[in-house]
């Protein structure tokens, strides 16, 4: 199977590599993993006083897609607010990737951390926020 | 209930493939488990090498060979009975493959592809493991990557046994926790290709 050139791109020179201070309180952390390839994908935000999510950060272990895809999502996320950052879409991730059929679940993977990022920065500000488990694993997923 | 052969009638063994009284090889048998079709109880806590020399024994009472001349259904049947025991051995002798055996066949997918997980501690341990690999490989440490081996194999000991307790009376109570180990044991496993993986790269460099 053949990768886009986007993805490509962002396998070999992917952006804002790299981790946060987790216990930082500015900072949201979000982890999530895919057994069925192994990944493992963290994803780290730094949020304002404005809550304006200032830098982003990624360490993904795992295929070229579900580098790309959450390298994507750390570009997209810089200078959006919180609420903005939970709007973005596996699907939209997946299409400016060109990710085929098979590889979609990279996306949702990266859906899946950067939620995980804002809901673990607002559980740190003791918010208001219902805090809503992002992600989890069913046993019982259907075929 | 006891099965009989289709051709004599005598009483046949577990697996019923071949009859011990007129040596028929019987027609068969998609609906048996793997561990039926090896003759074995169905556990996860299984004996390999016993299960081993098991399908070894019917793999040559029943090999096409021996059905060469024989007529077209016997000779299918043992095709058949062949492949499902090559099968089991492959998927039963795998701590891993097994338990995902006994999960599916009480409806629990845990590895399937939409299957996500969030436990931060187990999250938080592969992330870590995989940190020390790269950096074994930036180093070019291959003792160190020995070692990483050896401190993964003892976990993944440590699931395969926590595997054996939850599996090991059928069907599971906690089919959650199984899948959860399940999943700890695939990760692990990933990990360990990363790592030969990792030290071919190295040696061939």
């Amino acid at each position: 199977m053949a990768y886009s050139e986007k993805v490509i791109d962002h396998y070999e020179n992917p952006r804002n590599v790299g981790a946060m201070d987790k216990d930082d309180r500015g900072v949201g952390t979000g982890m999530v993993g895919a057994p069925a390839c192994g990944d493992v994908m963290r994803l780290q935000i730094k949020v304002n006083e404005q809550g304006i999510i200032e830098d982003a950060k990624f360490k993904t272990y795992g295929c070229g897609s579900a580098i790309a895809s959450s390298s994507l999502v750390t570009e997209w996320v810089k200078g959006k607010t919180l609420d903005e950052a939970m709007t973005i879409k596996n699907s939209q991730i997946a299409e400016e990737l060109e990710l085929p059929p098979v590889k979609i679940h990279c996306s949702v993977l990266a859906e899946d951390a950067i939620k995980a990022a804002v809901e673990d920065y607002r559980k740190k500000q003791g918010g208001a926020q219902v805090v809503v488990q992002p992600v989890m694993a069913s046993a019982q997923t259907a075929h | 209930m006891v099965d009989s052969c289709f051709r004599c009638r005598a009483e046949l063994g577990a697996p019923p493939a071949l009859c011990a009284s007129c040596g028929a090889v019987q027609p068969f048998r998609a609906d048996l488990s793997l561990f039926a079709v090896a003759g074995l109880p169905e556990t996860y806590d299984l004996d390999v090498q016993a299960l081993r020399t098991q399908v070894f024994a019917l793999q040559k009472g029943l090999h096409p060979d021996r059905f060469a001349n024989a007529e077209p259904a016997a000779r299918r049947y043992s095709l058949e009975w062949s492949t499902r025991l090559n099968e089991a051995l492959a998927i039963l002798r795998d701590p891993l493959r097994r338990a995902d055996y006994l999960l599916q066949r009480q409806g629990v997918d845990a590895l399937g592809e939409q299957v996500k997980v969030a436990d931060p501690e187990l999250l938080m341990t592969q992330m870590i493991y995989r940190e020390r690999l790269e950096d074994l490989v930036a180093a070019r440490d291959l003792s160190g990557m020995e070692a990483l081996r050896q401190e993964v194999d003892t976990a993944v000991t440590g699931v395969v046994q926590r595997l054996k307790g939850l599996l090991g009376i059928l069907p599971c109570a906690e089919p959650e926790a199984a899948g959860a180990a399940l999943r700890e044991l695939q990760f692990l496993d990933k990990l360990l290709g990363e790592i030969d993986r990792s030290e071919e790269s190295l040696q061939n460099a």
